[in-house]
């Protein structure tokens, strides 16, 4: 085929999308009687449509899209000529032969229209409905799905995009050859997008290294003058070359945008048949909303979350929604519900799938994964109901007895979650039993970027996203009401919880913030907390990536962000900042506290997880620096501190504990990889209780040391 | 001297010399047989304190050094943190602390990134770079079938005992439960 022909083809393909989906939508707005007074304009919406697809599938010589297209209208033909309603039979009839228009018209793109079977037959089964009586009744019988006004108005209406004419003009072949029309492959879009995101690094690192020089030059009190102001204009200059990058930046983004985004609404408009399709199936009804459609969003994320979007659709009505003989006698509306809300906040998408269905049956799920195999007895007996909803994610679950069209092949939710995390997302799952289920989707797009403040707690930074923080203010212990387990801070006629976010994050105890310290107050949801952080950084334009899945199973952490140099910094989730309120609160039964001091992360891995195991809530920090200002404000049991760490090691640590009052009768193990009795006998003469070798650190020998010297401690006391 | 024929040569045998040689010639026919049949299967081998521990070489993506990885607060104790590779954030595990920590040597300071085969990258510790060695393919399928378990052991050729690590077993325990082993 000519390659000038292919193209054409390639054009008239999203063409003849754009046009089915229109045309499917008014089909199902006319069988559901919900176009009302519009009747009459979706009656020639469709005709048009169709009568589109006829003319330039003749002109590019597809003659079976357009003798399809001709039947089809020949099949509405009594509803402009005679005001008839659209009926059921019709309407499938319509919506099943857009989709053989599609198959078609999309093998044609690709070069395979000589394997089409003859369309003859179709054409003829078309006619036969077509020039069948039909009564004139109302299409909706009991079994359906219907567009609520709401979407209907967030919906945004995507136009044809090429210039091809029913009356076969030309204008296709002119559309072609239009030199401003380029092709771009995928690859090279992300490429481009990868570049900013290195040019968007580099605009990090040159803020900070013009705040170093700032502050440098701020220090510089002594200093003469003229170096002072040479510094300073050198400061002033790369603050400038700072903004400018983030001009370009923005320009780059911009320009990309326009070209990668489509309206996500070309993805959920589809879903209305979608739902109608399995309610027909399963004789249920159903009514889906969708808020969020007019959003634009990079097209690559809105064609992969097609697949996804239509099956946990399909999974809400089948699996989710009851009969309507059910929810009578639940005394609910006959009509399930379904929201399909998307959301934009920075470079984070938000997808939220919710029914008012009968919710997650737990014990089902318990039942059905132990019948499959997929646990054991005591597993299942241990399961909390969070790790339970976490099984329907399983290959091969599925609490369907029966395969039906819909379900019940096992195949399904953990293709969802695996086609979600190709995309860099996370999909969790929230239920309520007789209440519903909510399905949420957490992506990264590649565009666009979140404003966060920087906050320090401990040794590490977070962030905590701008449009989540309210406030930033300084500590007055007059504002302050200390309860018995809570401390407030009452401001501007209100009272606020205020938390110590370090304590949230179990990296500390919680301490009643000093004067001064700086407090973050935080708003979502209607629900606002004061935070009680170490050291407010600033704000950054950062891009968020989701977390892989498994990191943390509480709902913490929005993402990580790349900062200046390439390390990695949290950024938390507002919600979870509000509502945290001691869910993270040190565990029922820890029988007490540890802290590990060692600067490698993987020797804190291992220790805490020895320590945890043996009941320890454990704090772990990098330094000897650290662990005395930590232990300055926090009770431990028994502190385990590695010898070898850079500025001070674990002997200067165990001097300076054993100088300190507060700290000199501390319970201290010391470890190290050199383990002969040289180094014994020099961390017991600095004041340690015990020492073992970091070959000897096995689980039951390092908690019998502490035991044995936590105890030695006591008797001592 | 005279060159003779093979079959002039074999012609002179006794019974028993022939027997003898037909008996050599079936035993280096087995022989060769068998080694043609015997494929190896390459791994990463790498310590942890007294133990040695071996993923499929086919598994691994890179070797990092441990740097540039962020804690995780909140997160269970055998993640270690999170990590920028080529461009996507992945997390890095810590081996012994999935398994039971029996002690160590050095703290691993080498980050292994290895695909589990469940679509995302991980990162697992090591005390030092691993090195490749071999293994007959028989004896890790036995290995592999005789057991259930994350980390089956095995034994080389030069008599040393490996533990082979099942990195989809051993990594998907926290796609199946959110707490901490």
């Amino acid at each position: 085929m000519p390659t000038d022909l292919q193209d054409l083809l390639g054009i008239f393909l999203e063409e003849v999308r754009d046009l089915c989906r229109q045309a499917a939508k008014s089909v199902l707005e006319l069988e559901q009687g919900t176009a009302g007074d519009g009747a009459e304009q979706q009656v020639a919406a469709l005709a048009r449509a169709l009568h589109s697809i006829k003319g330039s599938g003749a002109t590019l010589g597809v003659d079976d899209v357009a003798r399809l297209a001709h039947a089809l209208e020949d099949l509405i033909a009594p509803l402009r000529r005679d005001g008839e309603r659209l009926d059921a039979a019709s309407a499938d009839a319509l919506l099943r032969y857009l989709d053989v228009i599609m198959q078609r018209m999309e093998a044609h793109a690709q070069g395979r229209g000589a394997e089409l079977t003859d369309v003859g037959p179709d054409v003829d089964e078309l006619r036969r409905l077509a020039s069948t009586d039909r009564p004139a009744r109302p299409a909706k019988d009991g079994a359906g799905t219907s567009a609520s006004a709401a979407a209907q108005s967030s919906v945004a209406h995507t136009a044809p995009r090429s210039a091809i004419r029913a009356d076969g003009s030309n204008e296709a072949r002119a559309a072609a050859n239009d030199e401003d029309a380029w092709r771009v492959s995928p690859q090279k879009i992300s490429a481009l997008i990868r570049e900013v995101e290195r040019l968007r690094e580099a605009r990090l690192r040159a803020s900070e290294q013009w705040r170093a020089v700032s502050s440098a030059t701020r220090q510089l009190a002594g200093a003469r003058p003229e170096i002072r102001e040479a510094l300073a204009t050198v400061a002033r200059g790369m603050r400038g070359e700072a903004d400018e990058l983030g001009s370009i930046i923005e320009g780059l983004e911009s320009e990309i945008r326009s070209i990668c985004t489509v309206p996500v609404a070309v993805i959920l408009e589809p879903l209305h048949r979608t739902v109608r399709d399995v309610c027909r199936q399963s004789g249920k009804e159903a009514r889906l909303s969708i808020v969020g459609g007019e959003l634009e969003l990079d097209r690559r994320l809105v064609q992969a979350l097609r697949g996804p979007l239509v099956h946990l659709v399909r999974n809400a009505v089948d699996h989710g929604l009851e009969s309507p003989e059910e929810r009578r006698a639940l005394g609910k509306h006959a009509e399930g519900a379904l929201v399909l809300r998307v959301e934009l906040q920075g470079n984070m998408v938000f997808v939220e799938i919710a029914d008012d269905g009968s919710g997650i049956d737990l014990e089902r799920v318990r039942q059905t994964a132990l019948a499959h195999g997929l646990i054991d007895e005591a597993a299942a007996a241990a399961m909390s109901d969070a790790e339970l909803q976490q099984l329907i994610f399983r290959p091969g679950f599925s609490t369907r007895t029966e395969v039906t069209d819909t379900s019940g092949r096992g195949v399904g939710l953990d293709l969802v979650r695996a086609e979600v995390q190709a995309l860099r997302g996370v999909l969790e799952v929230e239920s309520r039993r007789a209440q519903g289920t909510r399905f949420l989707l957490t992506l990264p797009t590649d565009l666009g970027s979140s404003f966060v403040l920087v906050v320090r707690c401990g040794e590490q930074l977070f962030g905590i996203p701008m449009h989540a923080v309210e406030a930033v203010v300084r500590t007055r212990r007059t504002s302050l009401r200390v309860g018995r387990h809570e401390i407030w801070l009452v401001d501007d006629d209100r009272s606020l919880p205020l938390r110590d976010l370090a304590a949230e994050l179990r990296i500390r105890s919680p301490e009643v913030p000093e004067e001064g310290r700086p407090l973050v107050i935080v708003q979502r949801e209607a629900h606002t907390v004061a935070l009680s952080v170490d050291e407010v950084v600033g704000d950054r334009e950062l891009l968020v990536h989701p977390l892989p899945s498994g990191v943390c199973p509480e709902p913490a952490y929005r993402g990580a962000a790349a900062m200046a140099q390439g390390e990695l910094m949290l950024v938390l989730q507002p919600q979870w900042l509000v509502h945290s309120s001691n869910s993270t609160a040190e565990p029922v039964g820890a029988t007490s506290r540890a802290l590990v001091v060692d600067d490698s992360l993987t020797a804190r891995a291992m220790h805490r997880a020895i320590l945890e195991a043996g009941g320890f809530t454990v704090h772990a920090v990098g330094s000897a620096a650290r662990a005395l200002d930590q232990l300055r404000h926090s009770a431990y049991a028994i502190v385990v501190c590695d010898v070898s760490m850079p500025d001070m090691d674990g002997l200067a640590f165990a001097r300076e504990l054993r100088r300190r009052t507060d700290t000199a009768q501390l319970p201290l193990i010391l470890v190290s990889g050199q383990d002969d009795a040289s180094a014994r006998e020099q961390a017991l003469s600095a004041g340690a209780d015990a020492f073992l070798g970091k070959r000897e650190c096995a689980s039951g020998r390092l908690l019998a040391e502490v035991s044995d010297v936590i105890a030695r401690r006591r008797g001592a006391a | 001297m005279k060159l003779r024929s093979l079959s002039e040569e074999l012609a002179d045998l006794s019974p028993e010399q022939r027997s003898l040689l037909e008996l050599r010639a079936r035993r280096l026919a087995t022989a060769a047989a068998e080694e043609k049949e015997e494929a190896l299967v390459y791994f990463a081998e790498f310590p942890v304190g007294e133990h040695a521990y071996a993923v499929p070489l086919e598994a691994v993506r890179a070797a990092l050094p441990l740097r540039l990885v962020t804690p995780v607060p909140l997160s269970p104790p055998h993640i270690v943190g999170v990590l920028r590779f080529q461009g996507r954030i992945i997390s890095a595990v810590s081996v012994e602390a999935l398994l039971g920590v029996r002690g160590w040597q050095q703290d691993p300071a080498v980050l292994l990134v290895v695909d589990p085969g469940f679509g995302e990258l991980t990162a697992i510790d090591c005390e030092r770079i691993p090195v490749a060695m071999a293994l007959p393919r028989s004896a890790v399928e036995a290995a592999l079938q005789g057991s259930d378990a994350a980390v089956v052991e095995v034994m080389t050729p030069d008599r040393r005992q490996v533990h082979l690590i099942k990195l989809g077993q051993l990594l998907d325990r926290r796609h199946r439960s959110d707490r901490a082993d």
